[in-house]
């Protein structure tokens, strides 16, 4: 046999059935000296590891190549050699499980975090960012850790995961919760900016850090998360920032804030990529329903946006390759009965098929993922919200759309979703199925505006700065901020989700008619139809000020209708009927649950209370320096936030309960408003004694499994 | 680091040669304590290889280290011991020779029978322009008979697969490639070069070591002890050439006598236990 095996001829040896002549030992020669290089030696480890079957004997010489590359987690123990034993505990973290071991270049920044160090990882969605942090909680150094991420479905997936250390750690995801003498904070950005100036921290995370440089669709939560990044490093607390494929980072922090940047390509799994051709004037769910029907382990379909996952999602439910399981049923009937009977999700269900993207409700988007990770249902249909929103692996990715929303994702995106193909252990090597070209491979730079200041940095972001912070240019930006008299500096940078301008447009209408707007504004607890209506129309013209429709609502005044018409429905499942009318059209149906659903998330648990509250604090300023007396909108704004029901439903559903079944537990026992009172309940209330069917029972067991 | 082995005998007029080393004394008791906490010096580049190295600090790496040898030490794998005579060759390699640990594992297959074997140590060692492969044996043993009897039946399986071409698989330790040596290393282990090429420049340094009543006869470095050594030295040095016979490759022998062995595990064992706890 030829000495020379190239990588590719090697590749192709290790892809296909190996003939009976096959020489072993040349194999893993062959890839013992491309091992010198390090990319390939760990690619084609990988995938000798993927036959390590068919090599029965070599195992010692596996065991060595694979040490060789730093996999350590692939290391069989029991069989090393001294000083391979050795150099294998070393990579194991003090702390945490004893089967958990690091991977050279985890050890590494592992190592570099437990020095003191500050560190921003760049790393692939393989390469376990996230057992670091786990790792150096266990050290048990810190007192208050924060743990920042992108989105509510994230906190939910950290907190589970995190809850091992709840003996030494208070878990907080909820801004209201009570502080204790060890904490680990798991927010979003925008949960942590109202509570991290309280919290000594020491130790902060923030993951996806990526998020720091402003898109154009995503600017508003950006400079919020700047803002907390700021705040943190002010606190001068350490940190880890992580994230995937990263090319730099373009700034410095403050002068005594040194960080390193570490960028590597470690990889645990490999992903094959294959071309799916579409002859001209074939179309191409013809041929992704030809593909799933021969995927037989767990697959991905990324879709560029709900509409079109429906799409997909409709065509596998039409094409009658997919059987009944019975296995779901009981879920299947507990959401039809809960939301709408002809829910397209809910008969994708039926047949093992699961839909994830940002519109399905959270307690039912979190059970989807969880089935499709425990192998329940084999098919996930997802959008973006599966790259950003939740970590979930699957055998197979197929990339259908190429798009984001309207837009083409870049190589950035690319590499993401690619990265959600191939787990460890179970599958070393991923497939990805590309329905079109892969975008050109180009990496992004991430800047951090707070630091930078460049001078497209809006006034919104350097409000939040200590002046001692500003750059000459930004402090000119800032100038008329400081010099105007209509909003104090503070009323201007608590509200900074909204633009600076916008908020003093207001503060001068309110002052220019305060005897016409004062009654529409000092209200306590619950307004009246009429303040509620001018509350909606100034929250519209002055903070929104858009004419498009923004889930659902195009006008103040059809907010006002929104807000009502929600609370009048009493439910859910009313609501959603009410968007329906008499329509028996399917895909109508769909769109009109999902709009229900946009507006529920949207405006009643998201953007109409925080603008309330907002418009509360403005209109307050001016009511104050009239000596005029004040409103108070916060119980009112909380009302809305939790649906016109009890407040723990809105922690409850976050953690994976649905709202319908915490309030049919809340008729039942006592669940206190504050909501580690009412978990403490939860956890010890015992499913079999509360009046639940059985798959409302199994959703309490999973919530108490991480209580 | 500082030479720690006190030489008494260096025998460098046949092959195989003869190293006759000894840990010495020190306030009238054999320095095993020194002898252990010197030979854990080594275990950063013993357990790690070589980009490991480069990528942790290579302060924090020594109690980390010490830990993970006390987890191992710990985990009753590695009950007989024996296995930490690797660690004492890999020591006076490195202080004699100053060798460069530079492959981490070769494996042959021992044909027919397909089995993989290894080898107990791989370094290499600059000598000129070329690069020497030294392929180590260690007997970690009390009784220097049986040592003998071992190592020699293991070389002389050795060398037969002198004949076996193309047969191995070497494990490099990524060394450095600014390296002067990294090319000439390459084309060692390059297939292409002949095995004949290879073992021209292949050394077997084989360290046995034994319980010497003589040692703990003794408690100072008298002349008398080293006259008393040498001899016994040099009678082991020559049982083990007439076993050996003609043999086909350049071996080095290193002898060590120990007070007892019982006594130096004793202590390598307080020790592992005591930084396995930190």
């Amino acid at each position: 046999m030829a000495t020379n095996l190239t990588p590719s001829l090697v590749r192709n040896i290790l892809r296909k059935e190996f003939s009976k002549d096959l020489d072993k030992f040349e194999i893993i020669k062959a890839i013992s000296l491309l091992a010198q290089n390090n990319q390939i030696g760990q690619e084609l480890v990988l995938r000798l590891l993927s036959r390590r079957d068919d090599f029965i004997g070599y195992e010692i010489i596996i065991d060595s190549l694979i040490r060789r590359v730093g996999l350590y987690p692939y290391l069989q123990q029991e069989s090393l050699s001294l000083n391979d034993s050795i150099a294998f505990e070393f990579h194991k973290p003090i702390g945490l499980a004893d089967n958990i071991v690091f991977h050279h270049a985890q050890a590494e920044v592992y190592y570099s975090l437990m020095k003191g160090e500050n560190i921003i990882l760049s790393a692939p969605t393989s390469f376990g960012k996230s057992l670091i942090i786990d790792a150096v909680i266990a050290s048990n150094k810190h007192k208050n850790i924060a743990v920042v991420v992108p989105t509510i479905a994230l906190i939910d997936e950290t907190r589970k995961r995190l809850s091992k250390y709840k003996k030494d750690y208070k878990i907080i995801t909820h801004p209201t919760q009570e502080i204790e003498d060890k904490n680990i904070l798991i927010l979003t950005q925008e949960r942590a900016i109202t509570i991290i100036n309280e919290i000594p921290i020491d130790f902060f995370v923030i993951d996806e850090f990526y998020k720091l440089s402003p898109t154009k669709s995503d600017s508003q939560r950006a400079h919020i998360l700047n803002h907390v990044f700021y705040q943190l490093v002010k606190q001068n607390a350490q940190f880890y920032l992580l994230g995937p494929n990263i090319e730099e980072i373009t700034t410095e922090l403050l002068v005594n804030i040194k960080f390193r940047f570490i960028k590597t390509d470690f990889k645990t799994v490999i992903a094959e990529k294959h071309k799916i051709n579409i002859p001209k004037g074939e179309k191409p769910i013809n041929k992704l329903l030809e593909l799933t029907s021969k995927l037989k382990e767990p697959t991905l379909i990324f879709c560029q946006s709900p509409a079109s996952a429906n799409r997909v999602a409709n065509e596998l439910l039409l094409n009658g390759k997919f059987n009944n399981l019975k296995e779901n049923d009981s879920l299947v009937s507990w959401i039809k009965s809960n939301y709408h009977e002809k829910w397209i999700l809910a008969n994708c269900l039926e047949k093992g098929i699961g839909i994830h993207h940002g519109k399905i409700p959270r307690a039912i988007a979190q059970k989807s993922i969880k089935l499709f990770n425990e192998g329940k249902i084999n098919f996930l249909i997802c959008t973006s919200t599966i790259i950003e929103g939740v970590n979930t692996k699957a055998k197979n990715v197929i990339i259908y759309d190429n798009k984001i929303a309207r837009s083409k994702f870049d190589f950035f995106t690319f590499n993401n979703i690619c990265g959600r193909s191939g787990r460890m252990f179970s599958h070393f090597i991923g497939n990805i199925y590309l329905f079109h070209e892969p975008p050109s491979p180009e990496l992004p730079l991430v800047d951090f505006p707070i630091f930078s200041q460049n001078e497209d940095v809006p006034a919104e972001l350097l409000i939040n700065l200590d002046k001692e912070d500003l750059k000459e240019n930004s402090k000119k930006t800032l100038e008329k901020y400081y010099s105007q008299k209509h909003l104090s500096i503070q009323v201007l940078s608590e509200n900074s989700f909204i633009e600076l301008d916008y908020q003093i447009e207001l503060a001068k209408f309110l002052e220019e008619n305060i005897n016409k707007v004062e009654s529409y504004l000092n209200w306590k607890s619950v307004p009246s139809n009429d303040q509620l209506k001018v509350a909606c129309i100034l929250i519209w013209n002055y903070f929104i000020k858009s004419k498009r429709r923004i889930y659902g609502v195009s006008s103040g005044k059809q907010l006002h209708f929104r807000i009502n018409q929600f609370r009048e429905a009493g439910n859910l499942k009313n609501y959603i009927q009410q968007f329906i009318g008499n329509n028996n059209d399917l895909s109508k149906i769909n769109e009109a649950i999902e709009l229900a659903f946009d507006i529920q998330r949207h405006w009643i648990n998201f953007q109409f209370p925080r603008y309330l509250l907002a418009l509360n604090n403005i209109a307050n300023h001016v009511l104050a320096k009239q000596s005029k007396s004040q409103g108070d909108f916060s119980s009112y704004a909380n009302m809305v936030e939790c649906y016109f029901t009890e407040p723990y439903v809105v922690p409850l559903d976050e953690y994976g309960l649905p709202v319908q079944i915490s309030l049919k537990i809340g008729k039942q026992i006592e669940l206190d408003k504050n909501i580690d009172k009412s978990l403490i309940a939860i956890k010890n209330l015992n499913p079999e004694k509360v009046d639940l069917s059985e798959i409302e029972k199994e959703f309490v067991y999973e919530l108490k499994e991480y209580l | 680091m500082n030479k720690f082995f006190k030489i008494i005998i260096h025998k460098n007029d046949e092959i195989p040669n003869l190293h006759g080393v000894c840990a010495g004394f020190e306030n009238k008791l054999w320095r095993k304590d020194q002898l252990v906490e010197y030979i854990f010096n080594y275990l950063p580049e013993f357990a790690l290889n070589h980009s490991e190295l480069m990528d942790f600090d290579s302060l924090s790496i020594i109690p980390k280290i010490r830990q993970a040898a006390g987890n191992v030490y710990q985990s009753q794998k590695f009950k007989s011991r024996g296995e930490f005579g690797e660690l004492l060759l890999h020591a006076i390699l490195r202080e004699t020779y100053n060798s460069i640990p530079a492959i981490s594992k070769i494996y042959y297959k021992d044909s027919p029978n397909d089995t993989v074997k290894g080898f107990d140590a791989v370094h290499v060692i600059p000598n000129g322009n070329d690069l020497e492969l030294w392929l180590g044996e260690v007997k970690f043993y009390q009784s220097i008979y049986s040592a003998i009897t071992d190592v020699v039946a293991e070389l002389i399986e050795h060398s037969k697969i002198r004949y076996v071409r193309n047969e191995f698989i070497t494990i490099s330790n990524k060394i450095d490639t600014n390296w002067e040596h990294s090319e000439k290393l390459k084309s060692l282990l390059d297939p292409i070069t002949s095995l004949d090429d290879v073992f021209e420049k292949t050394c077997i340094p084989v360290l046995l070591t034994y319980d010497s009543s003589i040692i703990s006869k003794h408690e100072k470095s008298t002349e008398d002890y080293v006259k008393e050594i040498e001899i016994e030295l040099l009678k082991f040095h020559k049982s083990f050439c007439d076993k050996l016979g003609d043999f086909p490759l350049t071996v080095h022998l290193f002898l060590l006598p120990l007070s007892t062995k019982k006594e130096l595990i004793n202590k390598l064992e307080e020790k592992l236990k005591i930084w396995q706890q930190i």
